[in-house]
């Protein structure tokens, strides 16, 4: 249970993906326009995330465990995820979507997820829940985000800012907001 | 466009990191030391050359469906080979660099150049355009993240202790806050501004 949690905490606030690993930046920036998408993409992403994981726990005999040798089966993983899901929610997120959803199924942060599994995690259900720990803390910031961005553009924000700057700025000052954690 | 100009445009009219804000990740993941930047940049702008040479010369014979599967796998050989040369003769470089070296193969600035319709001289041109525009603003980051966060240039000390460093820049969130403000600067230097480029 404490190590359910901890595991949680991780993912969450102190190594969270895209805070902390400046993973899975191309979602920060896109997929946070309203709350609605950047939860179909926190969702896409959870999906994929515990999927790819589980895969890696069904391969892990076939795996290599030379690091430079894993990334081929990585990617792989990560692309096997993102395609099964892909087809499978393609059609309930509809096509009025204001953004196109396929990049948040195959993306930096699933793969760094795999490309991290530390080498000495114990297999089976520990795996998939250290996904899901991260993928539930890069859905959280998708969330929090969009919601400040709704915010943002209630504001006179100076033009040259407009857009991809403060979006980077006000991830930095949530991330100094978690950091506090870190220490 | 002439090939000049399709050259040019990776470099500052369309910088992959400051006009179209795309291939974010080792900007702000990796980029505390200036030599990572120049590193990871060389290494991403390779991949792509490479990766577009094979497009090129399959392109006669697969499918657009096929074609994107082509490009993943081409990116995978590639970046695996990188992957393992760096090991063999750079191995305290791989270490710095982490995860982030693999992650060339889904980088999104690669992954968008692959997928521009051009014909194939356009395509090499703007491959190497983008990925030295993109290698150069990684480069400048990186230099910027080392003096302010470790008071380097380049891992030789500058400061000498006479300023404190301001460690927080050497951070993720630091780079966040560095490359936003590159980005403002940039939008106020070219008159742009305004909503995110999808």
């Amino acid at each position: 249970m404490n190590d359910g949690l901890k595991l949680l905490a991780e993912g969450v606030i102190t190594h969270n993906l895209i805070l902390f690993q400046g993973l899975g930046i191309y979602a920060l920036l896109r997929f946070t326009k309203s709350i609605c998408t950047a939860a179909k993409a926190a969702l896409v992403m959870l999906a994929a995330t515990m999927t790819a994981c589980a895969l890696v726990w069904g391969t892990h005999s076939l795996i290599p465990h030379n690091y430079s040798m894993r990334l081929p089966f990585d990617l792989l993983i990560a692309l096997a995820a993102g395609l099964f899901w892909h087809k499978l929610l393609a059609p309930v997120f509809g096509k009025d979507e204001s953004v196109d959803l396929r990049a948040a199924f195959f993306n930096s942060a699933l793969v760094g997820v795999l490309l991290a599994v530390p080498e000495g995690l114990p297999e089976g259900p520990r795996i998939i829940s250290y996904g899901m720990a991260y993928a539930v803390g890069y859905g959280v910031v998708l969330i929090i985000m969009a919601g400040i961005r709704a915010r943002l553009e209630l504001v006179n924000v100076p033009r040259p800012f407009k857009g991809v700057p403060i979006l980077l700025i006000s991830a930095a000052l949530l991330a100094l907001a978690l950091m506090g954690y870190r220490l | 466009m002439s090939l000049g100009r399709t050259f040019i445009k990776g470099l500052w009219r369309e910088n992959p990191i400051l006009r179209l804000a795309i291939g974010l990740v080792p900007a702000l993941g990796i980029t505390h030391l200036a030599l990572n930047g120049v590193y990871l940049g060389l290494a991403t702008t390779i991949v792509l050359l490479a990766a577009v040479l094979v497009k090129i010369l399959v392109s006669e014979f697969v499918s657009k469906d096929v074609g994107v599967f082509v490009d993943l796998a081409s990116l995978t050989i590639f970046t695996t080979l990188l992957y393992r040369l760096t090991g063999n003769y750079q191995p305290e470089l791989l270490v710095q660099l982490g995860i982030y070296l693999p992650l060339v193969a889904v980088n999104g600035f690669v992954l968008q150049r692959l997928s521009v319709d051009q014909p194939p001289s356009a395509r090499i041109m703007d491959a190497l355009g983008m990925g030295l525009g993109y290698t150069a603003v990684l480069t400048v980051i990186g230099i910027i993240r080392e003096f302010v966060g470790l008071g380097q240039f380049f891992g030789t000390a500058v400061l000498n202790g006479s300023l404190t460093p301001f460690s927080l820049a050497a951070t993720v969130p630091g780079g966040f806050v560095i490359v936003g403000l590159l980005i403002a600067l940039y939008n106020a230097l070219s008159g742009r501004g305004g909503e995110i480029d999808e």
